[in-house]
């Protein structure tokens, strides 16, 4: 049933339209930056830009909790007031998420596979990009920080009183 | 005999804390409610009726009282257990409708059972069952943007069914209607009520839909001022 649950948060998160596309766009680019200096640290480079991205992603988690749970606000309430838990409701924030980090994850993969393709095809070299190990990192990474914004989203939407929450809206 | 009410209410009084005044929402209201009945709550806006409405659903808890909903004792029960019990044994139909934008009817209609363990087909056979039953399968793929108010209210009442509860709360649901619409949508509610046996508590401040109810308990203040027999929905057979 959870399972179902997250399922039907992926569609929900895709239907939810430009702000999902807007957020993807913006985890790949902080994606492909974090990428680049961990890559760039692992090689021995300077680790504060490091730190700088991995604050962004962070910071955007935040934004990006508060946003859904302003946005599902009135959803969240009709499903509580449906007999929806709360663990439930969290299945939702999870799902959309972890599905704007995995496409995000993905659209930067695609580049990175036609910018090799590209570069190869008229120099006869690869071109040096960060390593797949520094990807996965930073993948993890970003992952992982979302659950700041899970939690984020989660606990403002449990704050108000279903009803209270609808009759607001 | 308790066993035939659904729900009790007993001595039940709501209080809130604005600053440092006391707001009493409602005061000593003694209900019983029978199963299978169509009970009407009315009162003029800020009477306390959506306040009882919360109370006796199990959304919000008395400040003393208490409420037996379908046997139980509500306030004996764990806050965590509630949502399970609003799962199996109530449904809700709220004014605006509160469809999700992004589903389609029948998805919309499944929401209640998906934290459920019902598999996908038994869910889905019971949705286009209660489609079906509110006149709406064709529809069923359309978005509630696409659909028209009385429509969205008829999806939301399916809605409320889909896990046959014992008591389905309505707050106010025909307030987002015109007169004609309104009236359908209570005459279906009635309908459900008489061929399934679920009892409807229906909130409202319209006069009109004294003529349906079984009941009807009149509130002001916060205080049960009438309770009386209503038409008993002989009218709009």
């Amino acid at each position: 049933m959870t399972f179902r649950i997250f399922i039907k948060s992926l569609w929900l998160a895709i239907r939810s339209g430009k702000r999902f596309f807007l957020f993807v766009v913006i985890y790949a680019i902080l994606l492909w930056l974090t990428a680049d200096r961990l890559d760039s640290l692992l090689n021995g480079g300077d680790p504060v830009l490091l730190f700088v991205f991995i604050g962004s992603v962070a910071a955007l988690a935040l934004v990006y909790g508060i946003l859904i749970s302003n946005y599902r606000k009135v959803q969240v309430a009709t499903l509580r007031c449906l007999g929806w838990t709360s663990a439930d409701i969290k299945w939702l924030f999870i799902g959309e998420l972890m599905l704007v980090c995995c496409v995000a994850a993905f659209i930067d993969l695609e580049i990175v596979v036609h910018y090799i393709g590209i570069v190869a095809n008229f120099t006869q070299k690869i071109p040096a990009i960060f390593s797949s190990t520094a990807f996965l990192i930073s993948f993890a990474i970003i992952i992982g920080v979302q659950f700041l914004g899970v939690f984020v989203a989660w606990n403002r939407m449990l704050k108000v009183r279903p009803m209270e929450a609808l009759r607001k809206a | 005999m308790s066993e035939e009410y659904v729900l009790i209410a007993e001595d039940t009084t709501k209080e809130y804390r604005r600053g440092s005044e006391i707001i009493i929402a409602i005061k000593n209201i003694d209900l019983k409610i029978k199963k299978g009945e169509f009970f009407v709550i009315i009162g003029p806006s800020g009477s306390g009726k959506s306040t009882l409405l919360n109370i006796l659903s199990g959304l919000d808890t008395p400040t003393t009282g208490r409420i037996i909903l379908d046997g139980l004792d509500t306030g004996m029960i764990d806050e965590t257990m509630f949502p399970k019990i609003r799962r199996e044994r109530v449904g809700f139909v709220f004014q605006n409708f509160n469809l999700i934008q992004e589903l389609s009817a029948i998805d919309n209609v499944e929401a209640p059972l998906w934290p459920t363990a019902l598999s996908s087909k038994i869910i889905e056979e019971r949705a286009l069952t209660l489609l079906r039953m509110v006149d709406l399968i064709e529809r069923k793929d359309h978005k509630p943007k696409e659909m028209s108010g009385g429509e969205q209210q008829r999806v939301a009442i399916a809605r409320a069914l889909i896990n046959n509860p014992k008591v389905v709360f309505a707050d106010e649901p025909t307030g987002n209607l015109d007169s004609h619409t309104g009236e359908e949508i209570v005459k279906l509610l009635r309908k459900l009520n008489k061929e399934q046996g679920t009892t409807m508590i229906v909130v409202t401040h319209d006069e009109n839909l004294i003529k349906f109810a079984d009941h009807v308990v009149r509130i002001k203040d916060g205080k049960i001022s009438e309770l009386a027999k209503g038409g008993g929905g002989k009218t709009p057979q």
